[in-house]
């Protein structure tokens, strides 16, 4: 009886070893943590980091570009999403986007961090769902136009496979800035340096 | 006279007149008690109360904060006042507090304040971003916490469920602004709903059986006029909130219920992501007949299910099941979970909510990375085939031939990043990964081109519809005739699912699920004297995958098998050799597809086998290993074919190699019937037999 116990529990054992492949993904598991139980909002996917880095109080303070290990981060704060203050993105250029525009760059991130490996695909064809999507967090009247520009620039806003969804949001929000008719179909405000 | 008169009407209007009684929760209460509206099926499916074995009912729900009332779990008619009363309940200062927002000044300035703490100590100097970034979303967490939920704004189903049943507008109600309620719909923003199926997924025990989930299409697209873009929707999942790293507590606690399960919302594109891309599985939306009023009860109803939980029971109160009683509590007409058998498998439910008449009006497809490169691959002329063959052997985007236009190199760049999302999926998350720097030359290489890819259609492959499948209950009777022992009876019964012979349709091609199959016979008077009853094979799963190889992934076939099987060994104890040792099977193996359209296999495994018998000569174990050639035959969905052999060489054994073939050919002559003749040989014992199947 043991044995017949045993060898059952060892089958068992053997076979779910088997069977529960190790799937670490770095994508949040699709179990919900048992903590509180969540708020039924858009769920946000900031992986343990906060949604921006901003420079404080307008632009002009001497905007820095953030690089990766984030080893001076700004006057930084998170962002508000739907506040009325002031708020700037420091950007790999020395322009400043003003308010408006960082509420935008908030869901960006959340949608882009999820997204990273479509957007990319869709970026590098010119079109896609993925872009249309983002058209759509942006506010953005043209996906067509924004999908053609954002190919054109893919070099400059995908350096790496890697690169964070804040770095990613920046500069295509500077990338679609610094074209007029985009900057204004999508409701993007570049405010010049001082 | 005439004003007197007047007078009088006037007073019998008013003294009859709804308006004339006080409409307070007393008034309500007595509507109620008149209509016995807690035995309503829609209040019975809002608690999601079911019947009991011996009488009364219990609401499947086990979260506490599901229940007004301390006996609401099993009292509907005690958990209908409580709401009622709750309702009037005179709100908290801490109800009625409006949640804080992100931009809140004194938020912003606890927040300035942690960030500075920070400050001097950055990355290299103490502190990573990952914990800096941690400690923020705590103290987010704690400063953005939701003020409690006030009755009205916990349970707006019930509210509209009340306000419909007993003709109130909600007069007397106390005045509150349920903020959290009112930001989730408007986020949804509810224009219609769908019922998502991922497909099979052999790599995870919980998506063996594909997995469903609710998919609310928001009006957001109607701004942008000609398309519509479900990624920005919202995904409704229930899923167990895992609570053991261990595998076999995992099988164990989900078996018997021990880890609570929630629902979540989540976009649609985290959804996506997971199933399409990285797990490359099918999406199958079906997409829901609900009336306005139908809809806003169903996003309603998720608002109240969010906070509370179920434990989650693998074979029955899983993912589909509460699909379909959030489904049934929003439109009981459905009827949804009362046509399902008291298990429950994705695939089924499907098939079921299909066959519901007034719930699907529509089906589509979304394919996986995996059907998406395939037809892309099927797009490509002789000449961007080539090169893309040698794109997967050289791993060299700039090696493309320079001459080819830059639409060909387009379309067969495009197809290349897909094969390599296709093979290399885990490793495009690991930063610095070969595969990302491949990737990244991919796309680099792609975007210089210039040139924008044409849209992809891939044609929904309608034979795997999962609506379209057979029953996942088979009952089979037959007749086999022994080599040694005669003429006998057979009889089966399977709980779930499909295997390699069953009608094609509906399934994924090549694989086997097999879960609770009980074969038996009855021997006719083997030794003369009488019917002997016996058992063939009692099987707890059988798990096949036959993954034909290609060239553009790597793919392994695996077979697993796990129960009692009769077998004839040399080994046994008893007079005819028979005995039903416990059997473990695991066998990885190769698929080949010489045609190239899945209609033969051929395949090879490696098997190793365990058994155990107490009824064995000597040890009751044995162990053993060799190899199974076989092949696989479809004629059509509805003729296969399949015939294999195997050695096996023993351990712990007298007999140390034993030879088994069998031969089948299966034929599904009528949608819910097939007949099947099958031959069999171990050892110098063979088997002929015909058997019926009833799929339901």
């Amino acid at each position: 009886m043991n044995k017949m116990i045993s060898a059952i529990l060892i089958s068992l054992f053997a076979v779910s070893s088997v069977l529960a492949a190790p799937a670490k993904k770095k994508m949040p598991a699709k179990t919900a943590p048992a903590a509180a139980p969540a708020a039924p909002a858009q769920a946000s996917m900031n992986q343990g980091s906060f949604s921006r880095n901003y420079g404080l109080a307008g632009c002009g303070l001497g905007s820095m570009a953030i690089d990766k290990n984030g080893s001076q981060i700004f006057a930084a704060t998170t962002n508000g999403t739907a506040g009325n203050q002031t708020f700037a993105i420091t950007s790999g250029t020395s322009n400043c986007v003003e308010s408006p525009t960082s509420a935008k760059a908030d869901r960006m991130d959340k949608y882009i961090v999820v997204n990273k490996v479509a957007l990319a695909d869709d970026i590098a064809r010119g079109q896609g769902e993925t872009i249309q999507g983002l058209a759509q967090i942006m506010n953005c009247s043209q996906a067509d136009m924004l999908g053609t520009k954002l190919q054109s620039k893919f070099s400059t806003i995908f350096t790496g496979h890697d690169v964070s969804a804040n770095d990613l949001t920046d500069r295509i929000i500077t990338v679609v800035g610094q074209d007029t008719t985009l900057a204004s179909a999508c409701g993007v405000q570049m405010a010049s340096a001082n | 006279m005439g004003s007197r008169f007047f007078i009088a009407a006037l007073f019998f209007s008013l003294g009859s007149s709804s308006t004339g009684f006080a409409l307070d929760g007393a008034e309500l209460e007595r509507r109620a008690v008149e209509k016995t509206l807690w035995n309503h099926p829609q209040w019975m499916n809002l608690v999601h109360y079911e019947k009991k074995a011996f009488g009364g009912v219990k609401s499947e729900v086990d979260g506490p904060n599901f229940f007004l009332s301390p006996d609401g779990s099993s009292d509907p008619r005690a958990e209908l006042f409580a709401t009622i009363r709750a309702f009037f309940r005179t709100p908290t200062s801490e109800e009625l507090k409006k949640p804080k927002n992100l931009s809140d000044p004194e938020i912003q300035a606890a927040l300035k304040k942690t960030l500075e703490s920070y400050d001097g100590r950055g990355a290299g100097k103490g502190v990573s971003n990952d914990e800096r970034d941690r400690e923020i979303q705590a103290v987010k967490q704690r400063l953005l916490a939701r003020p409690p939920d006030h009755p009205l704004c916990q349970f707006p189903a019930r509210l509209r469920f009340l306000k419909r049943e007993l003709g109130w507008k909600g007069e007397g109600l106390p005045s509150i602004e349920c903020y959290s309620q009112n930001e989730f719909r408007r986020r949804v923003d509810a224009k219609s709903a769908s019922l998502v199926f991922s497909s099979f997924f052999l790599n995870n025990p919980s998506s063996t059986f594909g997995h469903s989930f609710l998919r609310i299409n928001s009006g957001l697209w109607a701004q942008y006029g000609n398309y519509r873009n479900e990624l920005l929707d919202t995904g409704i999942n229930f899923a167990a909130n895992v609570n053991t790293a261990n595998p076999v507590l995992y099988a164990i606690f989900g078996m018997v219920g021990l880890m609570p399960g929630t629902f979540t919302t989540v976009p649609y594109y985290l959804k996506v992501r997971e199933y399409n891309d990285f797990e490359s599985r099918d999406l199958w939306s079906y997409d829901l007949d609900l009336s306005d009023e139908e809809l806003a009860m169903l996003v309603d109803h998720i608002w109240e299910e969010v906070p509370t939980f179920y434990y989650y029971k693998y074979f029955t109160e899983n993912c589909s099941y509460h699909m379909f009683t959030l489904l049934d509590a929003a439109a009981p007409r459905l009827g949804l979970a009362k046509r399902l058998p008291f298990y429950v498998i994705p695939s089924d439910t499907i098939r079921v909510l299909y066959e519901t008449p007034g719930a699907v009006k529509n089906v589509s497809y979304r394919p996986s990375v995996r059907a998406q490169f395939f037809h892309r691959l099927g797009q490509l002329d002789p000449a961007e085939r080539e090169a893309l063959d040698s794109l997967v052997k050289t791993r060299d985007p700039g090696a493309l031939p320079p001459a080819m236009r830059a639409e060909s190199m387009a379309r067969v760049l495009d197809a290349y990043s897909d094969q390599i999302e296709l093979t290399q999926a885990k490793d495009l998350l690991v930063d610095g990964s070969d595969a990302q720097k491949l990737k990244q030359a991919t796309l680099v290489k792609r975007a210089s081109l210039g040139v924008k890819s044409a849209n992809l259609e891939v044609p929904a492959p309608a034979r795997s519809a999962p609506h379209l499948a057979h029953g996942m209950r088979r009952a089979s009777v037959g007749v086999a005739s022994e080599s040694d022992r005669g003429p006998a009876t057979t009889f089966g019964y399977r709980f779930a699912m499909h295997d390699l012979l069953d009608p094609g349709l509906g399934y994924a091609r090549n694989m086997q699920i097999d879960m609770f199959g009980l074969w038996a016979r009855v021997l006719g008077r083997p030794d003369g004297f009488r019917n002997r009853f016996e058992i063939d094979e009692f099987n707890l799963f059988k798990l096949t995958a036959l993954t034909p190889m290609s060239r553009y992934y790597s793919a392994k076939s695996i077979r697993a098998e796990l129960g009692l099987k009769k077998t004839y060994d040399r080994d046994c104890e008893n007079g005819d050799r028979r005995c039903l040792p416990l059997t473990l099977d695991y066998a990885p193996g190769w698929t080949i597809d010489p045609t190239g359209t899945e209609s033969i296999s051929l395949f090879a495994f490696f098997q190793s086998r365990f058994t155990y018998s107490p009824n064995y000569r000597g040890s009751n174990i044995r162990a053993g290993a060799g190899p199974r050639l076989g092949s696989l035959v479809y004629f059509s969905d509805s003729l296969r074919f399949s015939v294999y052999a195997e050695v096996l060489g023993r351990v712990w054994a007298e007999d140390d190699f034993v030879f088994k073939s069998e031969a089948n050919l299966r034929w599904g002559f009528s949608p819910r019937f097939a007949a099947e003749v099958s031959a069999r040989r171990e050892r110098d014992v063979s088997e002929a037999m015909t058997q019926v199947h009833f799929y339901y």
